[in-house]
């Protein structure tokens, strides 16, 4: 990690800035998407997470994004949260198309990385690549890797390409690279597949505090909670991954070493995981990628309509009111409200004297019950029937509440609404 | 309202469950409704109030008639 700080510093600062920005606007993204179905905001939170990671232009991905809230207004225009509970539940829910959030933010997505479509066609492979090439990266002579900084397995590199920095390099350097990463290239591919159960997907780790990376701890800090004997740096590459091809006889040797560096790295992923806490919604690693398993962007963009593509330049809106239709509204509504309001205080009065009697001859039931009886039967039946009118009362006290808050707060709810709704109209601001 | 309705249809369903239970078990282990009603009667004059409610309501009932048909 230190190395990749020291041999890129352009780009080190690009991720602190994005980490700074992201470790602001998700969780308050998170706050305000509380109206989605969980699934739903795990991935919506996951997608912007992956535009903070891939965007080219930070300037330009914060004027796309302008704020949360902004944000926010974009997916909730998209989506029907009860609709959507019904299609998740549904058993057609496989033939469901893409979600209309999710091509909104795909949409913001290709304007800040507008590599996404060749990343997405061969996702596995730019994997692959990468865990190789994380072995010889910054292995160089220009840049020799210390014990104490080196460490085997970059969590974190995901977000930085690995073409990047071989072809910053000067050439005798890529040379070099090239070079060296050779000899570790059989032994990358070996713990790569040792470990891809594990590190395949990727999943979603909350931000600690103090990270600076924001979402994933970074590989020093985690090398840090290791007892000693089982720190990286004496399982450095000079000593796990011999420089020349090794003997016959010290295959099994090294095959164990990579087992043990591949078991090292399973309580690694453990450690920040938690998989085995988290409640079964297990759906979480899938969710966490970027798009579902059978999205495919060229046939997936027809479904969307042209309302969805303009949401994001979609101007500031208010609330117009028509005064003609407003006054006429008003006028009729007032009454409407004050009749309909007197009719449901009818039956509202009428519940509350009735509970309050059947509640007073219950109670008295019961004291009764209690003053005199001579047979356990007969006290038994008196209570039977005194609780049987006390549980009357209660119901005629909870239909008196109900009038009150339902029926009638109801009615005049309903006419604000309709108020709203053909009194007003939405103007670009 | 949904989950108060709920709440209290519980709470009603389970009290009324209660109530037939003491009643059906007091019927079976000889309950009586008649000395129930006498012991209840000597206790708050049961019969009192309800002639006293009877001659209220008659004439309640007859003075509603006698006025309707004077309007007449």
């Amino acid at each position: 990690m230190g190395k990749a700080g020291a041999s890129l510093p352009g780009r080190s600062l690009h991720s602190e800035v994005t980490a700074i920005n992201k470790q602001r606007f998700l969780p308050e993204l998170g706050k305000l998407l509380t109206f989605m179905v969980e699934e739903d905001r795990q991935t919506a939170l996951a997608m912007y997470g992956r535009l903070f990671d891939d965007a080219v232009d930070e300037q330009q991905l914060m004027d796309l994004l302008v704020s949360p809230t902004r944000q926010a207004v974009v997916i909730a225009r998209t989506y029907d949260a009860r609709e959507r509970k019904q299609q998740l539940e549904s058993p057609n829910a496989e033939e469901i198309g893409t979600p209309g959030f999710v091509l909104a933010i795909d949409k913001i997505y290709q304007q800040v990385a507008p590599s996404h479509e060749e990343k997405w066609e061969a996702p596995e492979e730019t994997r692959e690549e990468r865990e190789v090439n994380q072995f010889s990266l910054f292995e160089d002579d220009a840049h020799p890797i210390d014990d104490d900084e080196y460490v085997p397995f970059q969590i974190e590199a995901e977000s930085v390409p690995i073409e990047e920095p071989v072809d910053q390099l000067p050439l005798e350097a890529q040379a070099s690279v090239q070079e060296e990463s050779l000899p570790h290239a059989a032994k990358a591919e070996e713990i790569g597949a040792a470990l891809a159960e594990e590190t395949e997907p990727q999943p979603f780790v909350p931000a600690e505090e103090g990270t600076p990376e924001g979402a994933v701890p970074s590989a020093e800090a985690l090398a840090e909670e290791l007892p000693a004997e089982e720190s990286p740096a004496e399982e450095s590459p000079a000593e796990a991954v011999p420089a020349e091809d090794p003997p016959a006889e010290e295959v099994p040797a090294e095959e164990r070493a990579a087992a043990d560096e591949a078991e090292e790295f399973r309580a690694f992923d453990l450690s920040i995981k938690e998989p085995e806490e988290a409640p079964p919604a297990e759906k979480q690693p899938e969710q966490m990628s970027f798009f579902p398993q059978d999205f495919d962007p060229k046939t997936a963009r027809p479904q969307v309509s042209a309302a969805d593509y303009e949401l994001d330049y979609l101007p500031e809106t208010k609330l117009k009111p028509k005064v003609f239709l407003l006054i006429l509204f008003t006028i009729l509504a007032i009454p409407v409200a004050l009749v309909g309001t007197a009719l449901l205080l009818i039956p509202t009065f009428l519940a509350l004297v009735l509970a309050v009697a059947v509640v007073v001859l219950g109670s008295a039931t019961l004291v009764a019950a209690f003053s005199g009886f001579p047979k356990l039967a007969d006290l038994l039946i008196v209570i039977g029937i005194s609780v049987i009118v006390l549980a009357i009362g209660l119901l005629l006290l909870w239909l008196f509440v109900w009038f009150i808050g339902g029926a009638i707060g109801g009615m005049i709810r309903g006419l604000i609404d309709l108020g709203r709704k053909w009194c007003y109209e939405e103007v670009p601001v | 309202m949904n989950k108060g309705w709920r709440i209290i249809g519980a709470l009603v369903l389970v009290l009324m469950l209660l109530g037939a239970i003491c009643i059906g078990v007091g019927f079976m282990t000889g309950g009586d409704i008649r000395g129930i009603y006498s012991t209840l009667n000597v206790r708050y004059n049961l019969t009192g109030y309800w002639e006293q409610y009877s001659r209220w309501a008659l004439t309640t009932v007859k003075n509603i008639i006698v006025g309707v048909r004077g309007l007449w």
